[in-house]
Parts: C-alpha cells; sequence; structure tokens
C-alpha cells in the first residue's frame, strides 16, 4: 500500500489537498494515526472490563449485553 | 496551535508532528476535523452503549463508573453521543476535576447542547480551573460556542494572564471582540497591562476590525493612561 493509500485508510477520509507531504512524512503521519486508533481501541476495550466490575451484579448482563460484549 | 491540537488528538508529543511545521493552517485544520471524526466515531455501537449503561445503573453507580473506568478521552467520546438530559444529570454528579479532566478532550461541536444545559456555576467553576491550569486552548475552543452570557459569567474568574492567553488562540476574531468589550474597564486595563508584559498582542490585532469605536477609544486611553507599548499597527 503507498502512503498516500495508507494514510487515507487510516484517516478513513481523503487527506485534505492542501497537505504538502513527502513519501516519508506521509507515512509517518498514517502511522501516528495508526497508533493513536490501536490505543483508543486498547483503552476502550480495558474500560469496558472495569466498568462491568463496577456495575452492580444483577445488573452486569443487561449492561454487557447494551454495550455488546 | 494546530499542532498542539492535533497532539493533544493523537495522544503524542508535539515534537512527532515537527514534521507537519510549515503546512498551511486550512490543511492542518481540515487534517484535524477529519481526525477527530476518524477517532469520535470509531466504535460507535460501543459509545452508544455505554450512554446506555448510565440510564440502566443508578446515577450514584453511573458517576462511580466514569470516574473510575473512563479516561478522560473516552469519557469525552461518551459525552458525545450520550442524550442531553443524561450527560447533564452525569456531570452533576462527577467531581469538578473529572469535568476538568474531559474538557479539553471534548470535541465542543458534539456537546454543545450538553454545555447550554449544564448548571451555568458548574461551567463557571470549571472554566476557572481550565484557567488555572493553562488549558487555553480548551477555553478558547468552548468560546467558540458557549452563549455571550456563560463567557460574561466565566470571564471574572479568570485572571488577566488566561484572557491574554486564551485569547491568542481564540479562532474567530470577532469572538475576541466581543469578549473585550464585554470587560469592564478595570480588566480592560489589566488585559492591556498584560499583553504588553507578555508582548502577546495578535489577538489585539486579529480582532481590530472589529471592534466598535468606543472600545478602539478605551482601548488607545487605558494605553496612554498605563503609558503602556502598544504596536504601531494597533495606534
Amino acid at each position: 500500500m503507498s502512503a498516500a493509500a495508507s494514510l487515507a485508510h487510516q484517516l478513513g477520509a481523503k487527506p485534505p489537498a492542501g497537505l504538502t507531504l513527502t513519501e516519508d512524512e506521509t507515512q509517518q503521519l498514517a502511522d501516528l494515526i495508526k497508533t493513536a486508533r490501536a490505543t483508543q481501541g486498547a483503552e476502550l476495550e480495558a474500560s469496558l472490563l472495569k466498568a462491568l466490575e463496577i456495575v452492580p451484579r444483577p445488573l452486569r448482563g443487561t449492561v454487557r449485553k447494551v454495550v455488546g460484549l | 496551535m494546530e499542532l498542539t491540537r492535533l497532539a493533544s488528538l493523537l495522544g503524542c508529543a508535539e515534537d512527532a508532528l515537527e514534521f507537519l511545521e510549515g503546512q498551511s493552517h486550512d490543511a492542518l485544520k481540515e487534517l484535524r476535523d477529519k481526525l477527530t471524526d476518524r477517532l469520535f466515531d470509531a466504535n460507535r455501537d460501543v459509545l452508544l452503549g455505554l450512554a446506555k449503561t448510565t440510564k440502566i445503573v443508578p446515577g450514584g453507580v453511573a458517576a462511580k463508573i466514569a470516574t473510575m473506568a473512563f479516561p478522560p478521552q473516552l469519557a469525552a467520546r461518551v459525552a458525545g453521543v450520550m442524550e442531553t438530559d443524561a450527560a447533564v444529570s452525569l456531570a452533576s454528579r462527577v467531581p469538578l476535576t473529572f469535568l476538568a479532566d474531559l474538557a479539553p478532550k471534548l470535541d465542543p461541536r458534539r456537546v454543545t447542547p450538553i454545555l447550554e444545559k449544564l448548571p451555568p456555576q458548574l461551567l463557571v467553576d470549571a472554566g476557572q480551573i481550565l484557567g488555572e491550569r493553562g488549558e487555553y486552548i480548551a477555553m478558547a475552543d468552548f468560546v467558540g460556542v458557549l452563549p455571550d452570557a456563560q463567557i460574561q459569567r466565566t470571564l471574572g474568574v479568570l485572571s488577566d494572564e488566561a484572557l491574554v492567553r486564551t485569547g491568542q488562540v481564540i479562532e474567530d476574531p470577532a469572538r475576541v471582540a466581543r469578549i473585550l468589550e464585554m470587560l469592564p474597564h478595570h480588566r480592560l486595563q489589566g488585559v492591556v497591562e498584560t499583553a504588553a508584559k507578555l508582548g502577546e498582542w495578535d489577538a489585539v490585532r486579529r480582532a481590530q476590525p472589529h471592534f466598535s469605536d468606543a472600545t478602539r477609544t478605551a482601548l488607545r486611553a487605558i494605553a496612554d493612561d498605563l503609558g503602556v507599548e502598544v504596536p504601531a499597527d494597533l495606534r
């Protein structure tokens, strides 16, 4: 995948036309977004598990269902 | 300013974005908007589920979950999909410092209806903490979406330095002019003195075309009275 395609993939949209980056810089930006998305996903998973520990036991099943666990 | 915002979104050091220096403001702003949408909309179903959870569990438990299990960035994303009344109720139950922690991570565009319904004093108190923490970019972003009356209420708890530094990063110069016009004379004096001391005149310079004649005259008179040095183009 080219750096430009990688950036578009990570951004989920066409990168701004006014952005003038070299191939390396484009890849650098794509990698930073990839890391941020991965961190965000891991953070979400950890938070869901932590939240479930706080939810009173009788409600855990309902909450699990609502958040799709 | 855009690089600081992007670094906050990406959770990286500003130095890591050095390669973006020199890009146009418009391109970086567009990049930030697209990145905000990408990150805030990820796992939307789960976020909606979490938002629903706050209505299933008792209010105290919801507040405990928010403060103990949600880091600020995630709390900000959940706030962005919450129903207004549920979010307002939750905001009133969590510690003020938690609100101040998540405020810089919010996308103000997504929480405007919530901000409009929050108790005014809660916003003042949160604004005071943000000012003390030097969260000028977050405050500037809120200025863009809060009504004048709320801004006026908050001005009283912000230092002159917080006002000058926030003004520097407010995107809309007309808002800067509006805020300067809201300030009573003694606060305007403090702002002029602080701007001179810090050498930070950019906000006033950008706002200048939006000044009323009265504000322009008042600023000139204050500068003369205080004997502060004002850049020639602002005279």
